[in-house]
């Protein structure tokens, strides 16, 4: 075993295969950054190069991408507040307003090397789970599966917003939201309005985008200001590295939830953030700072991210059972170098198996490396006004929702999507817990579904189910106890019952959707209504909670305005309608020029009349966009979504 | 293929250019005191639990067999074929299929490891239209002898006939090239010339040995009959599966 540990090390060790781990590296890295594009993007545009090719090159290439997107996409997050893969969401609670105080630098400090030791305590890890996971993992059968989804939820719920009923109910929506589609049990089909396209419902990268891409966006843009009005960042790399010493039992916790929870199928990175931050909070002596600039809130969360994927390549190289999105694309990289995964692994390709653990813990140092080395030129990016970004990213969260299934319907769904999700900021509903409801509403359904079937109710009685269900009942009561604990929202806040009506509509908009599954599922059998009927049962009665609780007559938790928070001299000069209509834009322009006319025509307005650059530079930044995107498309034979014009008349490249 | 509303294509209509087929195992576990395919019909009364996709998709011909030999598993559906096989590992499934590759690169570890028990193969259809034992398990029986081992007879009947088309559709067409209805003949007659050219290739026969293992591969015309066969039901054997479909799995085919 040891002799074969290192063999593996000296093949990687020389210089063609470090640079087939330093290209994969760089290339996680770069998605990291940009938001929206994650692993799963990077990986499936990598796929058909891979094909046939030499495994020892090729496995630590792509290990090398997957390893470090959790690395690099802090800096979106903790630089502008967008989560640069959907593993970076939690990152932004405390990254993102250490950023506004100036002290980026320090964030990214603690962020990247907390990285790099969550990294390293996957890798090593996935090690030691090669000689003991198997009977590890055959011990979790439906119901602790189900079980532990249950658990997940009631965290993120309870802990991602400032009301923990509101949470719930996000939670709820998510989950029904998630049932679009057919139906684990009988196929059946539900909430798709007879549309094909909502036939697997929608594209997790689009949900992605829309609650979080966008949302933030626009705000950014309102609000008009630049992220830091601090142009010097000082010295705070180092300090962010102390730091994370000075925590270290929270880095290791933290890993170690990255790991268990990457090593259970269903449960990804987009989970794992979330939980390490919950963990960080619940296990902190003084709560008062998270959420606005703790920055535990960014260890806690960058360990577990990057441990999460030592945690995922566990089943994913032992039993071909992928943990997550990205591991799925792992898995079909595998197959298409000629590997069967499962007892193989250990067995005839044990030298590929510490290939990839090598690469897991190099790429994380080279990651980590170059990132502590960057984070001073990058951080800079935080003085360029947004109003030049934004048309630019704009565009690319429109591209990267056309490259979920390469079909009109993404963008709709992207902007629909997005409208929700800005309002469901505005009024403090958790996004968080939409999302996460959304990712796991499938496995939520499949595994009631099928814990009943197996067990029928004795699935209570089996040991590991309790075990996860005592732990429920902690994490609630924990979570209840630090929200009960606060002090009252302050008179003049956006917690304040005044001009209710907008947020009461919001509400009543839950309350229908909720209504409408209820229409919607009555129709199907037993076994396919079950689950959205349920919980729109649990969501509806929270729902009329929340009513209740909105004819009090003092600021409490349960309301939140944003638009209360500016007032005076502070109000953005345009509302929220304003910008709506600039990311409709977007879509209008695509929808008559196509793709790549269409953004020439919207970066040079943009830049124009939001931005105020002068026409001949907003011209040549449009300009620019469309050479990156026409070379981008030209060579990885991408799709490009085509519009009215294209429909009428036939354009050469890349106007077609 | 059981005409749903969705499909909208006629696969009779198409001209074949090449069929490849791929066979399937059914195993379950020692746990009931089973060694072997002899001991299949100890499983009767047993009650045993089946994990996969949906009953209409490419595992009816499975279902379909055990309806046949009078078992009744518990279903379990909504599952891919890794978490099947990790629950049939940790005993909450005891009754399991794999695809011919799935059961020789995983499941047979299973069997070497005293935790599975192979029962029965989904056979091939050879040229004359006759079912015989997959290639790959030369030792294992088709469905039909396990069939016969139980009941002491052949199996006959609309049941019968509506599992050899649905076994006929998802095991020999279980990879294909077709090419649209009124192709040219010369591009028709092109692509398979090609393609019966690298079958001949002794490279691509070395490299391609792994794949296809072993499998008969039908060239145009040969392949006709097959697919006729695997998509015209006989109205008795269609009534049976419709039936069964509404009864057993409260799932409606047109």
């Amino acid at each position: 075993m040891q002799a074969d540990l290192l063999q593996a090390l000296s093949t990687l060790l020389s210089v063609q295969h470090m640079l087939y781990l330093l290209g994969g590296t760089l290339l996680g890295l770069v998605v990291g950054i940009l938001p929206g594009l994650g692993g799963i993007a990077a990986l499936s545009v990598l796929l058909p190069f891979v094909y046939g090719g030499d495994p020892t090159l090729v496995l630590p290439m792509i290990i090398g991408l997957l390893s470090v997107t959790n690395t690099s996409d802090t800096f979106p997050a903790v630089l502008v507040g967008i989560p640069g893969t959907s593993s970076a969401q939690a990152t932004i609670l405390d990254g993102y307003p250490l950023a506004q105080r100036g002290e980026a630098a320090r964030a990214l400090g603690a962020a990247f090397s907390a990285s790099l030791i969550g990294g390293l305590f996957g890798a090593l890890m996935l090690t030691l789970a090669i000689q003991f996971a198997r009977p590890l993992i055959l011990a979790v059968g439906f119901g602790e599966q189900l079980m532990l989804v249950v658990l997940a939820l009631t965290m993120v719920g309870m802990l991602t917003g400032a009301s923990a009923i509101k949470g719930i109910v996000m939670c709820g929506m998510g989950l029904l939201f998630g049932s679009m589609g057919a139906a684990p049990a009988t196929a059946e089909e539900r909430l798709t309005f007879g549309l094909i396209y909502l036939e697997d419902g929608v594209p997790l990268v689009i949900v992605g985008l829309a609650m979080f891409a966008i949302p933030e966006m626009v705000e950014v843009l309102r609000k008009r200001t630049t992220i830091s009005s601090i142009p010097e960042l000082g010295a705070g790399t180092m300090q962010g590295f102390r730091e994370t010493l000075k925590h270290k039992w929270l880095v290791l916790r933290s890993s170690v939830i990255g790991v268990v929870i990457g090593a259970l199928p269903g449960l990804g990175g987009s989970v794992t953030n979330w939980v390490a931050y919950g963990h960080a909070m619940q296990t902190a002596k003084d709560r008062s700072m998270f959420g606005k600039g703790d920055i535990r809130g960014v260890i806690g969360p960058e360990a577990s991210n990057n441990a999460d994927n030592g945690g995922a390549l566990i089943p994913t190289l032992m039993f071909g059972i992928p943990g997550s999105g990205s591991m799925a694309l792992f898995l079909g990289a595998l197959v298409l170098i000629g590997i069967e995964p499962g007892i193989g692994m250990m067995e005839r390709h044990l030298d590929l198996t510490f290939i990839i653990i090598w690469s897991l813990a190099i790429a994380n140092v080279l990651g980590a490396g170059i990132c502590l080395f960057l984070a001073k030129p990058i951080s800079r990016i935080t003085l360029v006004p947004f109003a030049l970004v934004a048309p630019f990213m704009i565009v690319i969260v429109y591209f990267a929702a056309f490259q979920a299934t390469r079909a009109w319907e993404d963008l709709i769904a992207l902007f629909v999507l997005g409208l929700f999700g800005m309002y469901m900021k505005r009024f403090g509903w958790s996004r968080p817990a939409f999302l996460i409801g959304f990712v796991l509403s499938l496995r939520l359904d499949a595994s009631v579904y099928q814990s009943i079937q197996v067990y029928g109710s004795s699935f209570l009685e089996r040991g590991g189910v309790q075990v996860m269900l005592v732990l429920i009942v902690i994490s609630i009561f924990l979570a209840a106890r630090m929200k009960g604990r606060r002090e009252p929202p302050p008179a003049e806040s956006a917690h304040t019952p005044a001009n209710k009506t907008p947020q009461a509509l919001f509400l009543g908009l839950l309350i229908a959707a909720s209504l409408y599954v209820l229409y919607d599922a009555w129709q199907l059998s037993f076994l396919g209504k079950v689950f959205p009927v349920t919980v729109a049962l649990i969501t509806l009665a929270l729902l009329v909670a929340t009513v209740a609780l909105f004819n009090r007559k003092r600021p409490d938790y349960v309301f939140f305005d944003s638009e209360h928070e500016s007032s005076g001299d502070n109000r953005p000069v345009h509302s929220d309608l304003h910008f709506q209509g600039w990311v409709l834009a977007l879509l209008a322009a695509i929808g008559l020029f196509g793709f790549i006319l269409g953004l020439f025509a919207y970066i040079t307005t943009f830049l124009r009349v939001i931005a105020g650059v002068r026409w001949y530079k907003a011209l040549a930044g449009a300009l620019g966009a469309v050479a990156v995107m026409s070379t981008f498309g030209h060579f990885l034979v991408l799709e490009y979504p085509t519009g009215l014009l294209q429909y009428l008349f036939e354009l050469p490249w890349p106007l077609n | 293929m059981f005409s749903r509303s969705k499909v909208k294509f006629d696969l009779d209509k198409w001209e074949p250019v090449l069929l490849s087929p791929q066979g399937a195992v059914v195993y379950t576990t020692p746990a009931f005191g089973i060694s072997g395919p002899q001991d299949l019909a100890k499983l009767k009364g047993k009650s045993l639990v089946f994990g996969g996709q949906s009953a209409s998709s490419s595992e009816s011909r499975i279902i379909m067999s055990l309806e046949l030999l009078g078992l009744k598993p518990k279903y379990v559906w909504g599952m891919n074929r890794g978490p099947v096989r990790l629950a049939f590992e940790r005993n909450e499934l005891n009754i399991n299929y794999d695809s011919m590759p799935g059961y020789l690169g995983a499941a047979s570890n299973l069997v070497k490891a005293g935790k599975a028990v192979p029962l029965y193969t989904m056979g091939i259809t050879n040229n004359k239209g006759v079912l015989v034992r997959d290639p790959n398990m030369p030792n294992l029986p088709h469905f039909g002898e396990a069939y016969e081992s139980m009941y002491g007879k052949k199996p006959s009947g609309p049941g019968y006939d509506a599992w050899q088309s649905t076994n006929k559709m998802m095991t020999m067409l279980n990879k294909g090239i077709f090419l649209p209805a009124g192709t040219p003949k010369p591009v028709l007659k092109a692509w398979r010339t090609a393609i019966a050219n690298v079958l001949k290739d002794p490279d691509f026969e070395k490299e391609a040995g792994k794949i296809i293992e072993g499998y008969p591969q039908f060239v145009g015309e040969e392949a006709t009959p097959i697919v006729k066969d695997a998509t015209s039901f006989k109205p008795e054997a269609w009534a049976w599966l419709k039936n069964y479909f509404k009864s057993q799995h409260n799932v409606t085919i047109e």
